[in-house]
């Protein structure tokens, strides 16, 4: 019994080990409150065309829920990054973020990669998964102040029998995004 | 042996076969006498990719490049600065293949963004793989620490990972996904590599 018993707590301390915290993050961000903020749509390497769009829009919605910053609207961050012909975010010089920094009158850019999002078909079993990395850039510097890796499949939760498995990609990635957010606010130094 | 003794040697034995998949680190090279202190700023590459996923090597670089920040152990030129500088070098050359890069071009880059240490990498496999009856992600990745000013190798790791089960009949500590193995991986090697300053 008793050999059964360290075996299941070796096992189990085993897998906490195994189950890196999420999201993966550090840095610290040098700001006073209300502050702008540019959310640049993130880019997108996954098979899902929408992957950016709906990333960057809940990381938008968790951002502004938080108050911390003043945020910059998406439109326009789209004209400005049609203005300087930007496609892809993370291809940016640091000359580009100071210019559409300027530009947005913000003082930090955020932005990163969609590396994953997905979900299974209706007919078959599986669970979705999302995978992204974000940073956070001063426009005067160009310096990368914190930055974050979050990689999450929908069967993280998964009791008994499959319960707890996230088949939406859309329900996975909210939650990355408003963990992301709590680790900006966390990360922040007033 | 009596019966409980023989539960207590085999539950050991897949304990401690756990413990060595679990912590088995990627396979490096370092080269001997390296005053590490000298690579302040470090950039990153795009990967080369030879997988079947067209793309592998901006996933692994993206995601490679945030895990050596994270570790803050070196200084990481700007991605978007390096990865011009390094194009336009390579364009220059006539060549998109990074494993073509000279010494004479690293030197070059380095004085561009000015970084002591340029890391070069291929990706070999992305790809998800049937087991069983699941399928798990398999990563196969080759990185190298370069010095700009000589082209010299100082430090090289290996690592091939697939997200099967690690212990019979229960799932906990599997891995499903690619983003999560992409996730471990290059904290793995990261870390690899941030341990020798």
């Amino acid at each position: 019994m008793r050999a059964f018993t360290g075996i299941g707590i070796l096992i189990c301390g085993l897998a906490s080990v195994g189950c890196a915290p999420h999201p993966h993050a550090a840095g610290q961000i040098p700001i006073t409150r209300g502050e702008r903020l540019a959310v640049l749509p993130l880019d997108n390497l996954t098979d899902s065309p929408d992957a950016s769009r709906r990333y960057t829009q809940l990381l938008f919605d968790a951002i502004g829920g938080r108050g911390a910053f003043e945020l910059v609207p998406l439109t326009d961050v789209d004209k400005a990054l049609a203005h300087y012909r930007v496609r892809r975010t993370d291809m940016m010089d640091t000359l580009t973020v100071r210019s559409i920094g300027i530009d947005l009158k913000a003082r930090y850019i955020l932005a990163g990669t969609v590396l994953d999002y997905s979900e299974p078909s209706a007919s078959s079993s599986g669970q979705a998964e999302i995978a992204v990395s974000i940073r956070m850039q001063s426009v005067a510097g160009g310096r990368i102040l914190w930055t974050c890796m979050d990689a999450r499949s929908g069967s993280d939760g998964e009791g008994p029998f499959g319960w707890g498995v996230t088949r939406r990609a859309n329900k996975l990635a909210q939650k990355s995004a408003q963990q992301i957010v709590e680790k900006i606010i966390a990360a922040l130094q007033y | 042996m009596s019966a409980r003794n023989r539960i207590r040697v085999i539950g050991a034995i897949l304990a401690m076969n756990a413990v060595l998949l679990s912590c088995a680190g990627p396979r490096n090279f370092a080269l001997k006498d390296v005053d590490w202190s000298y690579y302040k700023k470090v950039g990153v590459a795009p990967f080369q990719n030879v997988s079947e996923d067209r793309a592998a090597g901006a996933k692994v670089t993206s995601a490679f490049v945030t895990e050596l920040l994270i570790t803050r152990a070196f200084e990481v030129a700007e991605p978007g600065n390096f990865a011009r500088s390094f194009s336009e070098t390579l364009r220059a050359q006539g060549t998109n293949d990074p494993s073509q890069v000279s010494a004479t071009e690293l030197k070059l880059i380095g004085d561009k963004t000015q970084v002591q240490g340029i890391v070069l990498g291929t990706v070999r496999e992305y790809r998800m793989v049937r087991v069983g009856q699941e399928e798990y992600p398999l990563i196969s990745i080759d990185l190298r620490l370069v010095d700009a000013p000589t082209g010299n190798l100082i430090w090289m790791a290996s690592v091939t990972r697939r997200g099967g089960p690690k212990f019979p009949f229960v799932s906990i500590g599997e891995t499903h996904t690619l983003g999560e193995m992409t996730e471990k991986v290059c904290t793995e090697l990261a870390g690899s590599l941030a341990s020798h300053l």
